[in-house]
């Protein structure tokens, strides 16, 4: 039964309030309160958390895992993932390194690991959309090839050091603040403006609630899916040049379970895994929640290999979240 | 239970003067909306009762209370005059087949129908007494589908015979279908309207909820109206024409039935031409013309290929061969996107399959279609955005709050509103509609049918396929008949009724 009431355009339109979702986003208020909370909880009672150190230290790792999870909230917005960002992070980390140890200049270096990032994405977008390939399984699939590749690559170079140049990319700063950190807040002010007004958004979101409305309605639905594959792979790609300048050698591990570490920072920012959500504003939130809550372990002296079980248990709650929520809504 | 040749649980109904089910002074709301007021009405037994009313008269209230699916706030509900409560009404021999199909698309035929009550020899399925007694279910009714068959492999409608049937073989005495012919083409809606009778003749009662008219005019007993959540009568179908019925529906005459003129359009410029599209496997060698201002009919039985022919009309599985020409230019690119800009506007026959996004605003829904045109430099005027709406809302006089409402929250007729809205966004001068009255009432449909010949009158070309024929006899000035994935022929102005169309559609000429 409905409401069978109709207004008419003496209705006053309300003013939304400036955090409130507008339909095209979340509510992140509460996100960033929790946030908060957790901060002005471990403030109170560890006394090397607040220290200008720590926290300068969280906030730069929290900028270069932003700069991956760009892409991939908006892959999770078409009902699409990509699981693939950790490997991309470490084999275009690892192969610029590689160049420059081969005596490559940054720039040309750098170029042509994104071209192999962007090239990683085009595949991975192309065969979800021309043969409707399942995005879970296919960048399962690709997320252990592309390991393979920076595996090799890392173990070529033996854990040889980084040129000097390189090493201090990392630690560009502007402004006297890490230039990441300047990104991060420039790319969440972007967002929101992008996620308010942005035909491409809400065409994503279309496509996330509806792919077969959405294909009617005439939206190039393979050409955005396409598009968000590559800007996934290519902002995993700078997130992990970054990545590689600040642990200044190949590393095998580099980027390992970054893929989950996404998943769940980008639901508890407010994307689902049935799509038509997502905002990258939540994104950065979620990552620092995580980021905060990894900390506050070490400083309770919470053994680091328990780590993975916390990662894995907020990533299973979250989820479960996810399901509900989009149960309810059904 | 059932040897073959006598119907399932039929029963040597004892003539019990006591009505089946009553409902006596039902009301009900739902926050501030009254859903259901001082409702009451009795059943006879073994006889079909059906009820009508517009969406949002309070069928489905009335439906899910007599199930026991919701409580009334006052009122009582008596099975064979005692008054029962919702949850013994859940538990007892009330079978309702819901108006979307629940079915267990992976299994066989057999096991749809007796899922959950599979008989056993010794704790093992007994899977050869099932598709014994599946296949004799089948016959009864006269349904040919192999038992074994993979339910997800049926049409629609066999699908939604099974169903039926599942309830038939729960040994139920009264069996509530709601809208059972909606996804069903004209042959498999006979078929079930045949199922029905055979139904009653075995001591069966039938509450039956339809908006198809004639449907309800052939096999009901009784007819009860509802209209704004009130009883309005329970009439005895004797010598009741359609008519009788709608204006007790609606309140009101809808008016004549449009006479179809050919000759305004006959020399409009062409606005669609296709020729030789064969998408294989689907269709062959179609070809059609549609001037400004026309609006032609496609017709087609299921597996004629008509289905197939509209979606490849607007490219959504894009055709194999043939030419495709807009407004006298051709079109090589033939995708939803490309045709959208060229002017082609389409509906899809399943709205909620595609054409809507139940969760988004009535804004955001409108709008999808035409954001490109309403952004600049790729960022959306909002304020554009909220005025379609509005003058949507209005022109199509879509009940809801406001823009900010949701299909979900919308009768079945609002949301169709909302995908037409949506369809013609872009001021399409090209317009195929599929199925745009399917699961709606009679006020909404002439309010479409309004809006389709609006479209037609202000120069657009309209194509219209649709399963309903008395809807298309009414609407459209020429029918283009579909049969084995051809085209069979045509009929256009007084050579044009239902016995014409037929002939070609079923092959018997």
């Amino acid at each position: 039964m409905t409401v069978t009431q109709r207004l008419d355009d003496t209705t006053t339109r309300k003013r939304k309030p400036l955090l409130a979702g507008n339909g095209f986003g979340s509510n992140i208020l509460a996100l960033a309160l929790v946030t908060l909370a957790v901060f002005a909880l471990l403030a109170l009672t560890r006394q090397n958390f607040a220290t200008w150190q720590n926290l300068n230290s969280i906030l730069f790792g929290v900028s270069i895992d932003f700069l991956a999870i760009v892409g991939f909230t908006y892959v999770m917005v078409m009902r699409e993932i990509d699981l693939s960002v950790g490997s991309v992070f470490a084999f275009t980390g690892t192969l610029t390194g590689a160049l420059l140890v081969g005596g490559w200049g940054f720039w040309p270096a750098a170029g042509v690991a994104l071209l192999a990032a962007a090239a990683i994405g085009f595949v991975n977008g192309f065969l979800v959309v021309r043969f409707n390939i399942n995005s879970l399984m296919l960048t399962i699939g690709s997320m252990l090839l592309v390991r393979g590749l920076a595996n090799v690559l890392a173990n070529d170079l033996g854990g040889q050091t980084y040129p000097r140049a390189f090493r201090s990319l990392a630690r560009t700063n502007l402004f006297d603040i890490r230039i990441t950190i300047v990104v991060m807040v420039l790319l969440v002010l972007l967002a929101w403006g992008f996620q308010r007004r942005s035909a491409l958004y809400r065409k994503m979101c279309f496509i996330g609630e509806n792919v077969k409305s959405a294909t009617v309605h005439g939206i190039q639905v393979g050409t955005i899916k396409i598009l968000a594959f590559v800007a996934s792979a290519v902002t995993a790609g700078i997130a992990g040049i970054f990545t590689a300048s600040r642990i200044t050698h190949a590393d095998v591990r580099m980027g390992l379970g970054l893929e989950f570490v996404m998943v769940t920072a980008a639901i508890i920012g407010g994307a689902s895994l049935y799509g038509g959500r997502g905002d990258l504003r939540g994104s950065a939130l979620g990552l620092m929640l995580l980021a905060l809550v990894l900390n506050g372990m070490i400083m309770y002296d919470i053994e680091p290999v328990f780590q993975q079980f916390v990662i894995g248990a907020l990533l299973i709650a979250t989820v479960a979240f996810d399901t509900v929520l989009n149960r309810r809504s059904q | 239970m059932s040897v073959a040749g006598t119907l399932p649980h039929a029963r040597t109904a004892p003539v019990e003067a006591q009505p089946i089910l009553s409902l006596s002074r039902v009301s009900k709301s739902y926050g501030a909306v009254q859903a259901l007021r001082e409702v009451g009405f009795d059943v006879v037994r073994g006889e079909v009762h059906a009820i009508l009313g517009e969406n949002g008269a309070g069928k489905s209230t009335t439906l899910k209370i007599i199930h026991g699916e919701v409580e009334p706030d006052e009122g009582e509900v008596l099975l064979s005059g005692r008054p029962t409560s919702a949850h013994e009404r859940t538990e007892g021999d009330i079978a309702m087949v819901h108006q979307e199909l629940a079915v267990f698309a992976n299994m066989s035929v057999a096991e749809n129908i007796f899922v959950g009550r599979m008989p056993r020899r010794g704790g093992r399925i007994d899977f050869a007494r099932m598709h014994r007694r599946a296949a004799e279910l089948l016959e009864l009714f006269g349904v040919q589908v192999d038992t074994h068959e993979i339910l997800g492999q049926l049409t629609p409608g066999q699908q939604q015979i099974v169903e039926i049937l599942r309830a038939v073989e729960s040994d139920a005495s009264l069996l509530i279908l709601d809208e059972p012919t909606s996804g069903l083409n004209n042959r498999e809606a006979e078929t079930l309207m045949a199922l029905i009778k055979r139904l009653r003749e075995s001591g069966h009662t039938i509450l039956y909820v339809s908006h198809r008219l004639h449907e309800v005019l052939d096999i009901a007993d009784d007819i009860t109206v509802l209209r704004d959540g009130q009883f309005v009568e329970t009439l005895r179908n004797k010598g009741l024409g359609e008519d009788d019925l709608i204006r007790r529906m609606v309140g009101r005459d809808l008016g004549p039935v449009s006479v179809s003129d050919l000759s305004s359009v006959a020399a409009a410029p062409v606005a669609l031409a296709v020729e030789g599209m064969s998408l294989s496997g689907a269709f062959d060698d179609v070809a059609i013309e549609v001037r400004k201002g026309e609006i032609v009919g496609v017709f087609g039985l299921e597996g004629s290929g008509a289905e197939q022919f509209s979606q490849a009309l607007f490219g959504i599985v894009p055709p194999t061969s043939g030419t495709l020409a807009l407004l006298g230019k051709p079109v090589r690119d033939v995708s939803p996107a490309a045709l959208m800009r060229r002017g082609m506007g389409y509906l899809n026959g399943n709205r909620k399959e595609a054409g809507l996004y139940m969760d988004r605003t009535i804004a955001d829904n409108v709008s999808a279609p035409v954001l490109d045109r309403f952004s600049r430099l790729g960022l959306v005027d909002t304020g554009k955005v909220d005025a379609l709406a509005r003058a949507d809302i209005r022109r199509f006089a879509i009940r809801v709050p406001g823009p900010e409402g949701r299909p979900r929250e919308l009768s079945g007729g609002n949301q169709q509103k909302v995908a037409i809205s949506a369809c013609l966004a872009n001021a399409p001068e090209v317009i195929v509609l599929n199925e745009p009255t399917r699961g709606v009432d009679v006020g909404a449909k002439a309010e479409l049918h309004d809006v389709v010949r609006s479209e037609a009158a202000a120069g657009k070309a309209l194509i219209v396929f649709s399963s309903d024929l008395p809807e298309l006899l009414r609407l459209v000035h020429r029918i283009v008949v579909m049969r084995s994935r051809r085209v069979a022929g045509e009929v256009a102005g007084t050579a044009m009724n239902e016995e014409a169309v037929m002939a070609l559609a079923a092959g018997n000429r």
